[in-house]
């Protein structure tokens, strides 16, 4: 059978997928503008060399899966597909060897390719898997890093605002929450508040304002001297939660390939979908549990021990998903009793209604905790009670945070909020 | 980017199958909302997604993007834009419509989508709507 060559890779995603999963990457202008080869190469390279790497190790799992393009610095366009592509070979090589291991046959890992869009909504952030010319796409969107930001700050600085750097992790562990409140909502929850109302105007206009940035200069509720997210530097605990994160959402991507699911609508079949996905999460855990060795480092700031911070996996997922719900449903909330229009406060109403099932989908993550510590026990590995009330302590305070979030998206007057709309419709598209 | 060549009716029409006419009709049938328009869409093009998305919003914001590459054959079509401007239209010519715009999507960059839904779902949400960024500079 012939190989999979890097031309393939590339053809499939541009011309199959990317148009629809990419507002910017199919206009040569706009390409132009993000993609700068010379900028690329050296995150590439470092890539392509962990993914060497990885096959000294796992010689095995690369002569039984056609993972030769992955070699190919012609197979990316951008350093992050590349870094994420290395991330995900690191858990389906780990797994494959280890299913080996304990005699256990491996369900299919082949033909996997991450790429990276520059879709920035919150609403729509989360990465999916879709196969294009017969190749397994994990669509990873510039949206979900940065959403996780937002939230996963919002977390640590409701308590100590503009936190250093360096307490973060101290301080994750003493946010019980439950008895302190900030008389204000701290500046990144503002700043990603203004950016869930700007959501319909994203991704649209490239030559226009960014409608985040135009509501925070226009809307007097959202202005603030604080600086930008983007402007300081992430607490240390952001920093490693995001990292987390984003592998842990790759493994329940790759989940989904294991076993071959195809889209199922929730607002048609709400049992059908959420039975795959949980799935997809117990898939994805034997994926992150199993290639835990090289994740040590990323985490050796973590005050957890290894069985710890391999169950740091799915809790920061039930966090992101926890806190991104508050944040996206808040919003809607508030739209939908902020506006005189009913054709608006209806379809708005349905995403609602699609968004509980998010706030169902965390709850189901939890539950899958005994399940995962059962795992990692039979492999030898056994969660400290020290570190079981720590990651307890951590699921309590994203109540609370959800909680703030939802109290502090309601505070906002009425005036404000729908001022804040108004600028972020203008900017949107007419359909 | 590339140039289109536009198209005219009688061509977009030999272009398209039976089956893909046929299918166009019940698209803009009546009865077919647009929101079950856009479901469809999400369903087909976005596979499935770590947490739950509305799947009309979804549809929405992936006809958004691909609105970059289609809109210069889309709505710089002479024919698409008589059509639209033609009062008498009927729904056999919003038919036409949605057949010049699928044989004008299967030139574009956007080609690999299903480009009967999409010619569909551009007919639906309306030509000038989805034109009026270049319609109106």
């Amino acid at each position: 059978m012939e190989r999979v060559s890097p031309r393939h890779i590339v053809s499939a995603w541009s011309e199959r997928l990317s148009a629809g999963a990419d507002p910017f990457l199919n206009n040569p202008a706009l390409k132009a503008a993000l993609l700068d080869p010379a900028r690329e190469a050296p995150g590439i390279t470092a890539s392509v060399k962990h993914i060497e790497m990885l096959r000294k190790n796992h010689g095995s799992y690369f002569d039984n899966h056609d993972y030769d393009w992955s070699f190919s610095e012609d197979a990316y366009w951008f350093g992050a597909e590349a870094n994420l592509q290395a991330r995900a070979l690191q858990q389906t090589a780990c797994y494959w060897d280890g299913c080996r291991e304990h005699g256990i046959d491996s369900l299919p890992t082949d033909f996997i390719v991450i790429r990276k869009s520059f879709a920035s909504r919150f609403d729509l952030a989360t990465p999916s898997y879709n196969t294009r010319g017969g190749m397994h796409f994990i669509v990873v969107p510039g949206g979900f890093h940065e959403t996780a930001l937002f939230l996963l700050t919002t977390l640590v600085e409701r308590k100590s605002p503009l936190l250093s750097r360096d307490d973060s992790w101290n301080a994750v562990f003493d946010l019980d929450g439950f008895d302190f409140e900030p008389d204000a909502p701290p500046a990144v929850l503002i700043e990603a508040i203004a950016r869930a109302i700007a959501d319909r105007a994203k991704d649209w206009d490239p030559n226009a304002p960014d409608a985040g940035d135009a509501i925070a200069h226009e809307v007097a509720y959202f202005r603030t001297d604080a600086p930008r997210l983007t402007e300081r530097s992430l607490p240390k605990f952001v920093h490693d939660a995001a990292y987390a994160l984003t592998d842990y959402a790759i493994a329940h991507e790759i989940g989904h390939r294991m076993d071959g699911d195809q889209a199922i609508n929730y607002l048609d079949q709400p049992e059908g979908y959420l039975a795959q996905e949980k799935q997809a999460d117990f898939n994805g855990f034997q994926l992150f549990a199993g290639s835990w060795g090289y994740r040590s480092e990323i985490l050796k700031d973590a005050p957890l021990e290894d069985p710890g911070r391999i169950l740091f996996g799915p809790l920061i997922f039930f966090v992101f998903s926890s806190l991104r719900w508050a944040l996206v449903h808040g919003v809607l909330a508030k739209r939908i009793k902020t506006t005189a229009d009913e054709a608006l406060a209806a379809r708005l109403q349905r995403e609602r209604q699609v968004f509980a099932a998010e706030r169902q989908r965390a709850w189901a993550m939890i539950e899958l905790f005994k399940p995962y510590a059962a795992y990692i026990a039979k492999r030898g590995q056994r969660l400290t009670t020290d570190d079981a009330e720590k990651l307890q302590r951590i699921g309590a305070a994203t109540q609370s945070a959800s909680t703030f979030i939802a109290n502090a998206i309601d505070a906002i007057p009425e005036t404000d909020f729908t001022e804040a709309c108004a600028v972020a419709d203008k900017l949107a598209p007419t359909f | 980017m590339e140039q289109p060549d536009d198209i005219n009716l009688d061509d977009a029409k030999a272009r398209l199958s039976a089956e893909d006419l046929k299918a166009l009709q019940q698209l803009l049938a009546p009865q077919t909302t647009l929101d079950a328009l856009y479901a469809d869409f999400a369903k087909e093009e976005l596979g499935a997604g770590a947490i739950g998305r509305d799947p009309v919003e979804a549809g929405k914001a992936h006809l958004r993007n691909l609105h970059g590459s289609v809109e210069g054959f889309v709505c710089g079509s002479a024919t698409v834009r008589e059509l639209v401007e033609d009062k008498t239209a009927n729904t056999a010519d919003m038919i036409a419509l949605g057949a010049v715009i699928a044989a004008l999507i299967d030139q574009s960059p956007a080609r690999i989508v299903n480009t009967t839904l999409v010619a569909a779902l551009i007919v639906r949400v309306g030509v000038r709507k989805f034109c009026a960024k270049k319609w109106s500079a």
